[in-house]
């Protein structure tokens, strides 16, 4: 009797703990990171230009990160917590490269709730992966209401390369995508988190992706931003990142020795029509009428992209170019002589279009 | 006997209860479903790059980014959306799930189900993904959508549901899963990992006719609409497609009366000369009452049994013809011959009144023009054309409707009471102005 009792006890004990631990698991993590985001109002309210975004917690003592936007162009910059609480909030700094800013709450003599960026050392989550965007999308929470709430997957992790108009996001690392609508107007500087509550990323402004053309919806991921949230708290703002290193000497089709047909069409089927004696593209292989398809391990769609992705390499380094010919493709190592010693002045030594033998 | 028995049962429960313990939430186990649907298709959906080509269609920007296809035969063929080549452009590469890049062409498209069909030759054999049997799809199961177009070394991911069987006449079932040129092209997998259809975009308000473009639709980018071709269907096709022919929308030739498709009844009101029903013998005024063994009460419900259908199928029809029933197999086709007017070169008169006798009456002769040459006269009451009856000037062009220029059509006219019966040959609208009426 004694051991079938303690059987039972034991089955009972087990039963109560796991159901406990798991109860209204979904509801507690969306309560618990909804006071962590908080709303922000400031300058705007024309046309398209929304007068408010979100920001989260990410210190005890009040600070705020958000994105970098017109809204916090403002000396009175207001910031609404969860339960309603009101706060004018003080600019500390901001980074134009991933475009974040950080604020600071007046609090005193208070622990506030805050995400931890503990995923800065994790591996990023992968596709497929269910996440929660919190967020004030479209200002619908004013007073001591929570944020929105939307659930998704994880779509991809992919480059950031993305626009709106003329306007280019800085910021090129690795975002997640996501397929719930998390980018809306408003939500800029919303917290991605996981199933745990665990802060990802932080939501991007509205930009259209170039790669679909398609509006994007994005989280730049904790992993990628941790460094400039630490520069930003401890006031470091660096800015030599936005100077892209350009090569001093970039090569160019005309130092490889090819040409292409003439640059008469948006997208201009990259093929070659001519290529100089004894030149690197001729030593290397290649011939009139292949199709350039690949630069440097980048994909090529026309004349346009293989002239700027030759601007990227400086002219002594090695570059495999791709092509498509007779539907095979074949990759060719071109490299410059290491001195260039009589750089030719004229086309005379060109071949015409029709043969490439010496 | 009863100690021992209580025993095990309480180590049966606690058991139980330590089981119940290690058993993920169900969230947990969804999320392992689904990554494991998706990782058994994954390697089956390609990343495909174009070289050159438009950058536009129209006034629509396309897309320049990598795009999405599905392999669909262990020796090198794969499904497309046909979106992603409206550019026409001048080179296919394909990458496959190990990286490998492959020149690729394009063998054919489905122009009624906006796919195309590539291939490859990859020289060892691909993935082949299972496709869900179409009875097996039920609304309201899981539905992950895959694309290749962010990344090439993994799949894009968009989790929802089917929402709808048979959209679109038939031919595409529907899915909340966001759908954007991400992921055209890419598979639809269920929760077993198989494939539910090939990703499309189609435009949810037209009726989906020979007049969509391949960008129709593509505006509802990730709105909760998406849709996709049922992959069973493309394998059962599969065959016929890699032949190289284009497979286009079936046609009959015929016209029906105006109104509200869902109300109004499939009652021919014309016969495209030469068209498969002109063929088949139909003729104005029948009434189209079973396809392929399928009532259809409406122009909506016998748009349902004719859109899915190519060019080359055969239909088989029941038609109501007074009191007749008629049954006739139609071979649809893909292209109806360019509609001309058959000229006959009268003008009828103005208001004619209901106290006339039945009869068109005829106003004027064009000069020279085939009613001209058969020998009417203005005045002349035109009372049959070919075996019709021609009470009114509506009957007549009735007839006139459904004859070619070159055609030969018997006409029965009264003349001071005397009834003849002349033959003319028509011809195509005359493009001079005559200088003179008769």
């Amino acid at each position: 009797m004694h051991r079938k009792l303690l059987a039972l006890l034991a089955a009972v004990v087990a039963l109560s703990t796991c159901t406990t631990a798991r109860a209204d698991d979904l509801q507690r993590v969306i309560q618990s990171a909804q006071t962590k985001v908080v709303k922000i109002f400031g300058a705007g309210g024309l046309r398209q230009m929304e007068a408010y975004q979100t920001g989260i917690l990410i210190s005890p003592d009040g600070h705020v990160l958000t994105a970098l936007s017109y809204v916090l162009d403002t000396d009175d910059l207001a910031v609404i917590l969860h339960d309603g609480r009101k706060f004018q909030a003080e600019f500390v700094g901001s980074d134009p490269f991933t475009e974040l800013a950080l604020l600071k709450l007046p609090v005193e003599g208070e622990q506030l709730l805050h995400f931890q960026l503990e995923q800065r050392s994790a591996a990023l989550a992968l596709p497929g992966q269910r996440i929660l965007a919190l967020s004030n999308l479209y200002g619908i929470a004013t007073g001591d209401e929570a944020v929105s709430v939307l659930q998704g997957v994880i779509t991809a992790i992919a480059p950031l390369k993305a626009r709106r108009g003329a306007y280019q996001a800085n910021y090129r690392g690795d975002v997640y995508v996501l397929d719930a609508y998390a980018n809306n107007p408003g939500a800029a500087g919303g917290a991605l988190v996981d199933g745990q509550g665990k802060l990802l990323g932080v939501l991007g402004k509205e930009l259209r992706s170039e790669v679909t053309g398609t509006w994007l919806n994005y989280a730049l991921p904790v992993k990628g931003i941790a460094s400039t949230i630490d520069d930003l708290l401890s006031g470091r703002v660096d800015t030599t990142q936005l100077e892209l290193a350009e090569p001093e000497d970039a090569l160019t089709m005309e130092k490889l020795g090819f040409s292409l047909v003439p640059d008469v069409l948006p997208r201009t089927p990259p093929y070659i029509d001519a290529l100089r004696r004894e030149s690197p593209a001729q030593r290397a292989g290649l011939q009139t009428d292949d199709l350039v398809v690949f630069v440097a391990g980048e994909p090529i769609d026309s004349h346009r992209s293989v002239v700027q992705r030759l601007g990227k390499i400086e002219s002594f380094e090695p570059v495999a170019i791709s092509v498509l010919r007779d539907g095979q493709l074949r990759e060719f190592s071109l490299v410059l002589p290491a001195i260039v010693e009589d750089k030719p002045t004229d086309d005379s030594n060109e071949t015409d279009s029709d043969g490439q033998e010496p | 006997m009863i100690r021992a028995g209580t025993i095990s049962l309480a180590l049966v429960t606690w058991f139980q209860a330590t089981w119940v313990c290690a058993e993920p939430t169900l969230a947990e186990r969804e999320q392992l479903a689904l990554n494991e649907a998706t990782a058994s298709v994954a390697d089956s959906v390609v990343q495909i790059r174009t070289v050159g080509g438009l950058d536009r269609v129209g006034r629509k920007l396309l897309s320049q980014g990598p795009t999405t296809g599905l392999i669909v035969s262990a020796d090198g063929y794969i499904v497309s959306s046909a979106f992603h080549f409206a550019g026409r452009p001048s080179s296919i590469l394909v990458q496959l799930a190990s990286g490998e890049q492959l020149a690729a062409e394009l063998v054919s498209r489905d122009k009624n189900r906006m796919l195309v069909l590539l291939k490859i030759a990859a020289g060892h054999d691909l993935p082949v993904p299972i496709a869900t049997p179409r009875d097996d799809i039920r609304v309201g199961q899981w539905a992950v959508a895959l694309g290749r177009t962010f990344q090439s070394d993994q799949v894009g991911v968009s989790v929802g549901i089917v929402s709808a069987l048979n959209r679109k006449y038939g031919r595409v079932l529907q899915t909340d899963a966001n759908c954007s040129v991400a992921n055209y092209g890419g598979p639809l997998v269920d929760v077993a990992g198989r494939v539910l259809g090939v990703l499309v975009p189609m435009s949810p308000e037209s009726g989906g006719g020979a007049a969509d473009s391949e960008l129709a639709g593509a505006e509802y980018y990730d709105s909760g609409i998406g849709f996709a071709v049922p992959l069973e269907h493309v394998f059962g096709v599969l065959q016929r497609w890699r032949q190289g022919e284009d497979l286009l929308a079936g046609k009959l030739g015929i016209g029906l009366a105006s109104g509200n498709a869902h109300l109004t009844s499939p009652k021919i009101v014309s016969v495209w000369p030469d068209s498969p029903a002109a063929k088949a013998g139909w003729k104005a005024k029948d009434l189209i009452t079973t396809v392929n063994g399928v009532q259809v009460e409406t122009q909506a419900q016998l748009r349902f049994q004719i859109m899915p259908l190519y060019a080359g199928d055969s239909v088989n029809v029941v038609l109501q013809r007074g009191d007749e029933q008629l049954d006739t197999e139609v071979l649809l086709t893909g292209k109806l011959a360019p509609y001309r007017h058959a000229f006959l070169g009268i003008l009828p008169a103005r208001n004619p009144s209901e106290a006339d006798p039945p009869g068109v009456v005829v106003r004027h002769v064009w000069p020279e023009s085939p009613a001209d040459k058969s020998g009417v006269v203005a005045g002349d009451r035109i009372t049959q054309l070919k075996a019709t009856k021609t009470a009114a000037t509506t009957d007549a062009r009735v007839v006139l409707a459904g004859l070619h220029p070159g055609a030969e059509m018997s006409l029965q006219v009264v003349r001071d009471d005397e009834t003849l019966s002349l033959s003319a040959i028509l011809s195509s609208t005359p493009e001079d102005i005559p200088t003179t009426w008769h």
